[in-house]
């Protein structure tokens, strides 16, 4: 007899840390969407010439788009390591240990990046500008 | 399509998921580190085109975007279907319409690149 198919089903009701990680995945999804469009209109003005160009870059270098990127950062690490996550309990892998991945992957792991990544925008471009 | 066979829409939703996390890393070290830095000075108009000129960036850059297009729209459909308001019909209309955005979005980004 082969071994019945292992399911793996992931159940969020009732449970915070879950619904927490579901909730997450969507909201920041929507608002990596939301910038890609932005990115994309940014590029397309690559077509405006040089100075048109490097005027809007300054305009995004400014302190208050540095702290918008330091929160796409956080939006991004967010998305990417719960997904990461969500990959490996689909594959099998950690089943039934869903929690501590969340807390140990997304936000250990995910925190770390995050203080990597932010603190030299911060210090660089927020503080000393 | 789109409904019939679901599994194969959750696995490339993964599958891409997956393509995007070293491609994302790669743009963001290509552009925040090796580009512009605290180096290097900041991201510029030439340093953007002076990479964008070699057609293997532009490739890489056009499949990055299709990727990512798919897993976000995808993304966003899986979303709309679970508000559950909508049925088999309003389910493929929705697909029709993110599809067409799809098309529509990945020719504006892809155009991006037509006049420099």
């Amino acid at each position: 007899m082969s071994t019945p198919a292992r399911v793996v089903v992931r159940n969020y009701t009732g449970q915070l840390v879950g619904m927490t990680a579901w909730l997450l995945q969507r909201v920041t999804g929507l608002l990596l969407l939301f910038y890609l469009f932005l990115h994309v209109e940014t590029i397309h003005q690559l077509s405006a010439g040089q100075a048109a160009f490097d005027r809007q870059l300054a305009f995004y270098g400014t302190p208050f788009f540095k702290l918008l990127e330091i929160g796409l950062l956080a939006t991004v690490i967010l998305h990417a390591f719960n997904g990461i996550r969500l990959t490996v309990l689909d594959l099998g892998i950690a089943h039934g240990r869903q929690r501590k991945l969340f807390w140990v992957l997304v936000v250990g792991a995910g925190a770390a990046l995050f203080v990597a990544g932010a603190v030299p925008i911060f210090v660089f471009s927020v503080l000393q500008r | 399509m789109m409904l019939r066979n679901n599994s194969v829409w959750w696995y490339l939703q993964r599958i891409t998921g997956a393509a995007l996390v070293p491609l994302l890393v790669a743009h963001f070290w290509v552009e925040h580190y090796m580009t512009a830095s605290i180096r290097h000075g900041h991201l510029s108009y030439q340093a953007i085109l002076a990479r964008v000129a070699n057609p293997l960036w532009q490739a890489i850059d056009i499949s990055f975007l299709l990727i990512a297009l798919f897993h976000g729209l995808h993304g966003l459909f899986g979303i709309i279907l679970d508000f559950g308001w909508i049925e088999r019909r309003g389910a493929r209309i929705t697909a029709t319409i993110l599809i067409m955005i799809g098309i529509a979005w990945a020719y504006w980004g892809i155009e991006a690149f037509r006049h420099l």
